[in-house]
């Protein structure tokens, strides 16, 4: 197992110093993202699964937001006996859908219709998702450099004056000595080389 | 009956809401403030001291790498000595100004007490400046 | 008796008017006299609401139906123990719970924020004031709970059998005390700004405190609302997206991404209009969701608007929602940020990206539940927005939320390079594609299943890759492992804190998955005696008993069960007719372990002896349940307070040794 993990480590390892590392990593959680998207999941394909998956899109007329899967109503038992009757007969998924849109009205589909004014309910999300993510980047590049330093008390000096802050840099070293760290501000420490952090 | 249970109930909160009207010493509501600079200055440390052990914590770990690390350890530690100083030149300045007014409240309590003697100074409040 | 309760009623809202007055008041005209009465008037307004809540548990005890709330959510045959259910159970009652709950919960913010934020203070207090003054204010003038009948019944109306559950004495309080709690970091974010005291970050140690308090209330008040509905509503899911779940889950969405973006205002000191905003509509929704899901008769958005006290509701959320965002216009110039961005691959980054996509999933639920709404005005058809699209919608979504909670924490703060994170990502990258490779191959074939699944194990190699190289390291300077482990947590708790708690959305989340995609669920005709078999279980029907009770009948079905040919035990699941409320109420069998658990719902029994029954297979939802302990632990390991060194100490000269207090 772990010899498996080193391969697959150094292939990872030698694909991303071919390909840019931004695109690497983007292209990863795009198709992450991509394949995640994939339809609803069907359990199997027998007349069973069928049955519950078309019950779990109707909606029980008279509970309060059940699908008939869910409600033990007995009007919900009496139309999943309908699909199940209907299924035997060889009808299909959209007839039976149909028969109860007819019946009830679109509201006993637990999906919002794809035809006229619900086709908003589809699109709206994907396209603020867009817009979200494209906001999101550009305040990333805006709030760089973008900020309102409050200025610390400067004594006329200039901002970089390490001599006159050297003596305040040993008393936080100090008073940082009870955590695990290293001595210096500027020191460093060889044990710690890049192969080591590799868990 | 109902008017009475109502009362007794009412006194709770009546002598709640009364008793720093009547006690009267409710002279230090506000003496400190969370906005002084010397708050501020104390946040910032508190900031900067976690971004160095922070820094710590991941360079260890190997999440952060040398470079950035030592750019970083240098920023707060910067950030820290220069908190350190606003803070010495703060108190420096409220020193000074402390010993101003003493030496205003002494004048004027000179000058009373030359025209007389019976009159009292009300001690003057600390106000610290808000900002814009 | 009942006129004291009523008394205290009228007095803690006349106090909690006056609070809001004598702190602004006296905050603006500088008068600290008035101030300091103000919050002492605020302190006794607990104790009123205390009086009155003592009142209608005595009138439950001692069963004085004159009181109509007592008559409305009780009867003689109730056990005294249910008396603190049917408190809540009923609209007056729960509003009463929601007011008692804020008012001794702001009185001890206000014990917190007084020493630390005494600028704020008089503000943050005015505020959570005028909260509890409108939930008083519709309990007095509307839904009182110590109203009196003009006659005296002999026995009650009962209480609401689904209610009769382990699990009601503790989600609805929970769930209902979660929602109100976040009207505390709200009002110390809003009164921070009302006293310009906002602009420095002074409130973020206390609006972290309390917003975490509320969320970890309101996590754990999900997650018994869910297990509650799995147990006893009998379909054997634990979720649906309907309207009342939707509106209890979006204000926790929004306080999730405000307990993580106010982490970087506390270290950076950005993100400060960012918080304010987050407060804000983290409160507005928690308002909505406190509306729609009081016990009482509004159990969906559109009945929500009908009723005169869901306008006022709707109201008071305008307003309260229009006047926070006035003061935060009006000061906002204070609350520039103090430093910026430095890098996109950065924590801060992450955290904002993660706040992103929180957001986005509220959005989503908002519109598909009022979707309907529109629908309807729009074209005047009814429709329905269920379950499948929220699935759908927010299922990459929330997947997206996954993976950022392993990638987020490698990201150091401030900056970190490309090729650095890369390397820190392949162990746990290697592992979730291992995962998935070997998922594919054991044959669990459906695309989203293995990503969540790869997705999963990554975050979890991430985590436990991270505490592995973080013990090492403080073994590399000379600690044993087991000290190295221990002091590595116990010196960064907020940072491992936050770690456990994400080990247990982990377990949530795997329970969740798995029992989405792979439930195996079978609806059967059974005749006493029949044996059938689900997955690797085999069951007999014994047979069903009839039982009446004074408030309802019950059919009683028992199983014997083998699992993998060995027998496991009995099992009994029941089905109930309460005449009184119309309402049949099922009770399934559930047999738990670690894998998977087993569960028979009685669906229907018919004439001639046979009976219809839900079998289900569920696996890993017991690591759902578990994950609430696992959550709490890691929220008060965050917040156990870390030691700093203190300035003072610092700045001695060396050399001087000073007692640390």
């Amino acid at each position: 197992m772990p010899a498996v993990i080193f391969r697959l480590n150094k292939l990872l390892y030698l694909l991303s110093s071919q390909v840019s590392a931004r695109t690497l990593l983007a292209g990863a959680v795009f198709a992450l993202l991509l394949t995640a998207c994939a339809v609803t999941p069907e359990y199997y394909t027998g007349l069973d699964a069928r049955a519950q998956s078309l019950n779990k899109n109707i909606m029980c007329p008279i509970c309060p937001g059940e699908s008939i899967d869910q409600s033990q109503a007995t009007i919900a038992l009496q139309m999943r006996e309908i699909v199940r009757e209907k299924l035997s007969e060889g009808q299909s998924d959209a007839q039976i859908r149909n028969f109860f849109v007819d019946r009830y009205g679109p509201s006993v589909l637990m999906e919002p219709p794809t035809d006229g004014f619900s086709i908003l309910a589809w699109i709206v999300p994907p396209v603020v998702v867009v817009v979200a993510i494209v906001a999101f980047l550009l305040a990333i590049k805006g709030m760089r450099g973008n900020e309102q330093r409050t200025e610390l008390a400067d004594s006329g000096n200039g901002p970089s004056d390490p001599d006159n802050l050297e003596r305040y840099y040993q008393r936080i070293e100090a008073a940082l000595e009870p955590s695990l760290t290293r001595a210096t501000t500027t020191g460093n420490d060889a044990s710690n080389g890049t192969e080591e952090s590799n868990g | 009956m109902f008017i009475i249970i109502a009362l007794l109930i009412a006194l709770i909160p009546a002598i709640a809401v009364l008793y720093p009207f009547i006690k009267g010493n409710a002279a230090n509501e506000w003496l400190d403030d969370e906005s002084s600079p010397m708050a501020d200055l104390e946040r910032r440390w508190d900031s900067a001291i976690s971004g160095i052990k922070s820094a710590e914590l991941e360079n260890s770990i190997g999440n952060l790498e040398e470079d950035d690390y030592t750019w970083l350890r240098q920023e707060y530690m910067r950030e820290a000595a220069l908190v350190m100083r606003s803070m010495e030149l703060e108190e420096e300045q409220e020193a000074e100004l402390l010993a101003a007014i003493e030496v205003e409240i002494r004048d004027v309590r000179e000058r009373i007490s030359g025209a007389d003697p019976q009159q009292d100074d009300p001690p003057d409040s600390q106000d610290p400046a808000s900002s814009a | 008796m009942v006129e004291a309760g009523q008394a205290a009623l009228v007095i803690a809202f006349v106090v909690a008017l006056y609070v809001p007055i004598a702190s602004f008041v006296g905050s603006w005209q500088k008068a600290p006299e008035l101030t300091a009465s103000g919050r002492y008037g605020f302190y006794t307004v607990p104790v009123l609401l205390l009086i009155a809540t003592a009142v209608l548990i005595y009138s439950f005890v001692i069963r004085d139906f004159s009181v109509k709330y007592v008559f409305e959510n009780s009867n003689l045959a109730m056990p005294q123990i249910y008396t603190w259910v049917a408190f809540y159970a009923g609209n007056a009652g729960s509003l009463l719970f929601l007011a008692v709950v804020l008012a001794i919960a702001s009185v001890i913010a206000v014990l917190t924020i007084r020493k630390r934020l005494p600028y704020t203070a008089p503000f943050a207090t005015g505020i959570m004031a005028l909260i509890i003054a409108f939930f008083l204010g519709i309990i007095v003038f509307m839904a009182n709970p110590l109203t009196v009948l003009d006659f005296v019944p002999t026995d009650g109306q009962g209480i609401n059998p689904l209610l009769i559950h382990f699990g009601m004495f503790i989600h609805p309080p929970l769930q209902m005390s979660g929602l109100v709690l976040v009207a505390i970091p709200f009002s110390i974010a809003v009164g921070a700004l009302a006293a310009r005291r906002g602009g420095r970050d002074e409130w973020v140690d206390l609006g972290r405190l309390w917003g975490m308090i509320s969320w970890l209330i309101l996590t754990i008040g999900l997650l018994l609302g869910s297990w509650w509905a799995y147990t006893i509503l009998g379909w054997g899911g634990y979720w649906a997206w309907d309207p009342v779940e939707n509106s209890a889950l979006m204000p926790w969405l929004a306080m999730t991404a405000f307990v993580h973006s106010i982490m970087v205002q506390k270290r950076r000191g950005m993100f400060r209009m960012w918080n304010m905003v987050l407060i804000i509509v983290a409160f507005t929704l928690a308002q909505m969701g406190m509306f729609i899901n009081r016990g009482g008769p509004v159990p969906s958005v559109h009945s929500f608007a009908q009723s005169a006290m869901g306008w006022l509701f709707l109201i008071f959320m305008a307003v309260t929602m229009v006047a926070a965002i006035a003061v935060f216009f009006w000061r906002l110039e204070s609350l520039k940020s103090r430093s910026s961005l430095e890098s996109p691959w950065s924590r801060e980054s992450a955290f904002l990206g993660q706040n992103i996509l929180f957001l986005l999933v509220a959005f989503v639920t908002l519109w598909g539940t009022i979707f309907p709404i529109f629908s309807e005005a729009a074209q005047g058809t009814v429709i329905t927005v269920g379950r499948p699209f929220f699935d759908l919608v927010n299922g990459p979504l929330l997947l997206a939320i996954v993976f950022l909670m392993g990638v987020g924490p490698l990201l150091p703060w401030r900056r970190a390079t490309v090729r650095n994170l890369l390397r820190t990502l392949r162990v746990p990258l290697s592992v979730g594609l291992l995962t998935g490779l070997v998922l594919v191959i054991i044959g669990i074939r459906q695309p989203p299943a293995v990503v969540a699944f790869a997705t999963l194990s990554l975050v979890l190699a991430g985590i436990i890759n991270e505490w592995v190289r973080g013990t090492r390291s403080r073994h590399r300077k000379g600690e044993p492992y087991l000290a190295a482990f221990g002091n590595l947590l116990s010196a960064n708790r907020p940072r491992y804190g936050g770690y456990i708690v994400h080990m247990g959305i982990l377990m949530l989340a795997v329970g969740a998955i798995a029992s989405s995609f792979y439930s195996t669920q079978r609806d059967l005709v059974m005749e006493p005696g029949e044996v059938a078999s689900v997955g690797s279980y085999t069951f007999e029907y014994m047979g069903v008993e009839d039982r009446v009770y004074s408030d309802r009948e019950e059919s009683l079905a028992s199983f014997t069960v083998f699992k993998d040919g060995e027998y496991v035990g009995n099992m009994e699941a029941y089905r109930a007719f309460y005449p009184n409320f119309r309402i049949a109420a099922t009770k399934g069998a559930i047999r738990s372990t670690l894998i998977e658990d087993f569960y028979i719902v009685p669906s229907e029994f018919q004439d001639g002896g046979q009976a219809v029954f839900r079998v289900l297979v569920n696996p890993l939802v017991w690591w759902m349940w578990a994950s609430g302990p696992i959550i709490t632990l890691g929220i008060a390991f965050g917040l156990w307070p870390v030691r700093q060194p203190a300035m003072a100490a610092a700045r001695l000269p060396r050399g001087v040794q000073v007692a640390r207090g």
